[in-house]
């Protein structure tokens, strides 16, 4: 992208992010909210810098949880979603079932994770995990299916084996609907781990974010709140940023 | 001389390099009470160019493709032989190529890659691989197009990319489903003088289906008139033309054939009509 390019497209939302900022803090001072209620962009903004190395820690952790629950979905959605396609009956058999799963609410679900795997960072990987896998498995199942019939002819004109037809035809027709769930999966997983942490987080020498917002909260220290929240929002937003790079680079590799 | 184990087993196993031989009897195929092919009987020298010619619809393309081994009839038989060895359909099929009407490229792959394909599943080892696809590449004079992908190419070269991966694995059954089809005439015409030139080399067996009559009968030394659907044989013609340049489509030899293949066309498709 030119110089030029760039500016024109991250002007606009830079210069609305600061607009709502510059709002929020005239409507608090002038309606005179308190700040346990709503505080100011300025006063969060100082709790971040104070606090600014344990709340970097707080993020280190959050971050490595959401990342390490991503991967792990990445790779088992694909090779789920990969094995649901391999016949008829067992992608008709369990496709609805893995819908079904998806329908359960993970907060439902979270404190069952604590009493199989215990309090920590294991059960927010899961937490993360169990949340962002559905999108990725839905796309894969979804791009699969969608190859186009003319070259499955092609490959069994050739008597492709059933693995080469998935490595050279499947996976490469699949690339952009999977990659449309990695994205989804992407702010899914910082979801899964920030639930994770509000009921697992607790332990360990570093809070990660989600005890961070809870304890900040109950000391009624709202600014606090905010400014986890605002990390927790980066972490995500980093995450989302880096998928969407790679899935541009390898649509562009895949021709879609 | 072939170099001792230098090529894939599977793929090579019965390297014969002679053209099939194919027998037709009786073939007929349904699909629920649409009856497409009825009782077609049908030989097929070795190293012979046949051209279908029929009505869209008339299954002549069921036809090319239960030769193909893509679809089995509901009754009848097809044999394959070489020489008086009869083959297996499995057995025979392993060299077999098709030519689509669309050209179906991996969209993903450069042309190389493409024209690999075939001999990459057949495990093909990777050196020879691309020695064997660049030479096909160049046969359909692409060379300077091997690394290109299929959306940066025109729709004849896209074509002639489709035509060397057929030809990669050295087939010796070659079906070609109204392969020029979607292309302009000229382009369709340089083609069909290349592909003649590729058959007078290799001298496979070869099945066209074709709307074009004037195609049918540059391309073909035999040329087979389908009725409408249900496809029955209305006539069988040998074509012998000793000039194969793109002026010999103004020859009065080369239009007697299209006039008489066009009469028995029209004629099959009225009584079709009047049944």
């Amino acid at each position: 992208m030119k110089p030029d390019a760039f500016v024109a497209r991250a002007l606009p939302p830079l210069i609305a992010i600061v607009l709502t900022l510059l709002a929020w803090e005239a409507a608090v001072r002038i309606a005179e909210i308190p700040a346990y209620l709503l505080p100011p962009p300025t006063r969060v903004a100082s709790v971040l810098w104070d606090d600014r190395v344990a709340l970097a820690w707080s993020t280190g952790r959050t971050a490595t949880a959401t990342l390490t629950g991503f991967l792990i979905a990445a790779v088992l959605g694909v090779v789920i979603g990969s094995v649901l396609t391999l016949s008829r009956w067992v992608e008709r058999g369990l496709y609805p079932l893995t819908l079904l799963f998806q329908m359960v609410p993970l907060v439902a679900i979270a404190p069952l994770l604590v009493i199989w795997l215990g309090n920590g960072m294991r059960t927010v990987i899961a937490a993360s995990v169990v949340v962002a896998i559905f999108p990725v498995i839905a796309n894969t199942v979804g791009g699969l299916r969608a190859t186009d019939p003319h070259l499955i002819e092609l490959f069994d004109l050739h008597r492709a084996t059933r693995w080469q037809r998935w490595r050279k035809l499947g996976v490469p027709s699949a690339v952009p609907s999977m990659l449309i769930g990695l994205r989804i999966a992407a702010g899914l997983a910082t979801i899964g781990a920030l639930v994770g942490e509000f009921v697992a987080g607790f332990g360990g020498d570093v809070a990660p974010l989600g005890i961070v917002i809870m304890t900040s909260m109950r000391e009624f220290r709202t600014e606090k709140v905010f400014a986890a929240v605002g990390l927790a929002a980066l972490v995500g937003f980093a995450l989302f940023g880096v998928v969407s790079v790679l899935a541009r680079i390898a649509s562009r590799r895949f021709g879609a | 001389m072939l170099p001792p184990m230098s090529f894939a087993p599977r793929a090579e196993a019965s390297s014969g390099t002679s053209a099939l031989t194919i027998d037709l009897r009786a073939v007929s195929r349904s699909y629920g009470s649409v009856h497409a092919v009825d009782a077609v009987t049908l030989g097929i020298d070795a190293g012979e160019f046949v051209a279908l010619i029929g009505p869209s619809g008339c299954g002549k393309t069921t036809l090319l493709r239960m030769i193909g081994g893509l679809d089995a009839p509901d009754s009848g038989e097809i044999a394959y032989r070489e020489h008086d060895r009869v083959l297996s359909a499995e057995l025979a099929l392993q060299r077999a190529a098709i030519c689509f009407q669309e050209p179906r490229l991996l969209p993903w792959r450069s042309v190389l890659a493409n024209v690999e394909l075939p001999l990459e599943l057949l495990g093909v080892e990777r050196d020879e691989r691309r020695e064997r696809a660049m030479a096909s590449i160049g046969r359909m004079r692409l060379g300077d197009a091997a690394d290109r992908l299929p959306s940066q190419l025109s729709g004849g070269m896209r074509m002639r990319a489709a035509m060397a991966r057929a030809l990669v694995t050295r087939p010796r059954l070659l079906l070609l489903d109204e392969p020029f089809g979607a292309l302009d005439e000229v382009t369709r015409q340089e083609l069909d003088e290349e592909l003649y030139a590729l058959w007078e080399q290799d001298r496979f067996t070869a099945v066209l289906v074709t709307h074009s009559i004037p195609e049918a009968v540059f391309l073909a030394s035999r040329c087979v008139v389908f009725s409408p659907r249900p496809a029955r044989v209305l006539v069988d013609r040998s074509i012998a033309i000793d000039d194969h340049s793109t002026s010999v489509r103004t020859s009065d030899d080369f239009n007697e054939h299209v006039r008489f293949l066009s009469t028995a066309l029209l004629s099959g498709m009225r009584s079709g009509r009047s049944r």
